[in-house]
């Protein structure tokens, strides 16, 4: 009972959050009440017992997706004008507001026909759902259900969306290398203006970025185990590289370049693809780990076999976030 | 209408997420905002299908080892939960080509605003 009533209020502070994030003026303001959104739809997962989904939740959107507005409007707008006008407000909320009322009608007649939330018997529960549970340990090796279901029963799926990521990735660099982007202002937004310029947190950041390194690798690797895997260790790698970029200054004095960020970008689809082709050489179906010709139990090469799809899924998230985060945030001097 | 019972509680609270993020999408006139609304959207339909995987008394679905046989754990569903961290992946993906379209059309017109930029277009 006390579990529900906490999911309850924490959806009810996300919806909070949401109001407000919306109706603040300044913008600035705006995204960090977002990341504190993400933050509480995090912890409502937790709640949920959907750990994993919590995981990337913190991480993404906590982290990354507030570094990502931020650039973007301190690259679009001056300090000025932050603070948003009212214009065709007026008769414009009203007439929103009106169109809402059958929308929320519908959605609450479906809600009401809904099964009641932990239902283990509802129809989500039939079907592949059980299989799953039973199986799941026995035949992928992986004690994390969540990463039997995503890496290895729905292997095609997790390729479709790791593709969908990377297109996203050339996406952004395509938006960037047009030609006409012509502005009326040459002199404004020459890229974010990195390094804060303090030896403290400059110490402090090169200090914490081995370990969140060290951890997302223990997130990879022990994804099988415990809440974790590609996604949520390629998102952990990809902050610490936009924090030592945010600290110590953009792309061009980082080792690590955007062209380095592109290469991992590709090299992580194709590091998926090429297992599944490989297992297709070896007679088995494609992405059918079980198939490749290592000298282990047939359980274990499924884990190698995830294991390594897992990684490619690491390094091709790692990739794109570098990749999104300097097309975000260095317009004009970006190479790529 | 049928009486939303207590345990529908919850979808009645996501129904509210989409509505504020629909609502913020159709209202507000500036870009980023209207960007924003759009990942309030997003976040409603993920809290909708995570409160599908939920099972009373259930734990997280991760198979505890060396349990007495006989004694049947009961895991949340595992497979919503995959489908949505995939998607919350994507959706910051995608938010990053937004963000990207947005940067370019100031760049463009000079202005995030809807009513302004429909005004540089038609000039």
């Amino acid at each position: 009972m006390i579990d529900v009533l906490v999911a309850l209020l924490f959806l009810l502070l996300m919806v909070v959050c949401a109001v407000a994030a919306l109706r603040v003026k300044d913008l600035l303001a705006a995204v960090i009440i977002f990341g504190a959104f993400s933050f509480f739809s995090a912890a409502f997962f937790v709640v949920q017992d959907a750990l994993d989904v919590a995981f990337t939740e913190a991480a993404v959107g906590a982290v990354i997706t507030t570094v990502f507005f931020v650039c973007a409007i301190r690259r679009t707008t001056p300090r000025v004008r932050w603070i948003g006008r009212r214009q065709r407000g007026s008769y414009y909320e009203p007439l929103a507001l009106l169109l809402l009322v059958p929308a929320l009608v519908v959605l609450l007649q479906a809600a009401a026909d809904l099964p009641p939330v932990g239902d283990g018997a509802s129809a989500p529960f039939t079907h592949v759902a059980p299989y799953y549970i039973e199986q799941g340990h026995e035949q992928t090796g992986a004690s994390n259900l969540v990463t039997a279901v995503l890496a290895d029963y729905r292997g095609y799926d997790t390729l479709g969306e790791l593709t969908v990521i990377f297109t996203a990735g050339v996406a952004c660099l395509l938006v960037v290398s047009g030609k006409d982007g012509g502005s009326p202002r040459q002199g404004q937004g020459k890229g974010v203006r990195f390094g804060v310029g303090s030896p403290v947190i400059d110490a402090a950041s090169r200090l914490l970025v081995p370990f969140m390194w060290l951890f997302a690798t223990y997130v990879l690797v022990h994804g099988h185990e415990s809440p974790g895997g590609g996604f949520q260790g390629g998102v952990i790698l990809a902050a610490s590289i936009i924090l030592l970029r945010l600290v110590r200054g953009g792309e061009r004095r980082s080792a690590f370049t955007s062209n380095h960020a592109l290469t991992l970008a590709c090299a992580g689809p194709l590091l998926y693809g090429g297992i599944g082709v490989a297992s297709l050489l070896f007679g088995g179906n494609f992405l059918d780990y079980g198939a490749l010709p290592l000298p282990l139990d047939p359980t274990e090469v499924r884990v190698i076999g995830t294991l390594g799809i897992e990684t490619g899924v690491m390094v091709g998230v790692t990739g794109v976030l570098v990749l999104i985060f300097d097309t975000l945030a260095s317009w004009d001097d970006g190479t790529v | 209408m049928s009486l939303i019972a207590g345990g529908q509680l919850q979808y009645v609270l996501a129904a509210a997420l989409l509505l504020v993020g629909l609502y913020g999408m159709l209202v507000k006139t500036n870009f980023v905002r209207k960007l924003m609304a759009m990942n309030v959207m997003q976040v409603g339909v993920i809290v909708f299908f995570v409160s599908l995987a939920v099972r009373t008394g259930g734990t997280p679905p991760i198979e505890i080892e060396h349990q007495a046989p006989g004694t049947a754990v009961a895991y949340a569903n595992p497979l919503p939960h995959a489908l949505m961290l995939t998607a919350i992946v994507v959706s910051v993906s995608t938010t990053g080509v937004a963000l990207a379209l947005l940067i370019r059309i100031y760049r463009r017109f000079d202005t995030l605003d809807e009513a302004e930029l429909l005004d540089r277009l038609r000039e």
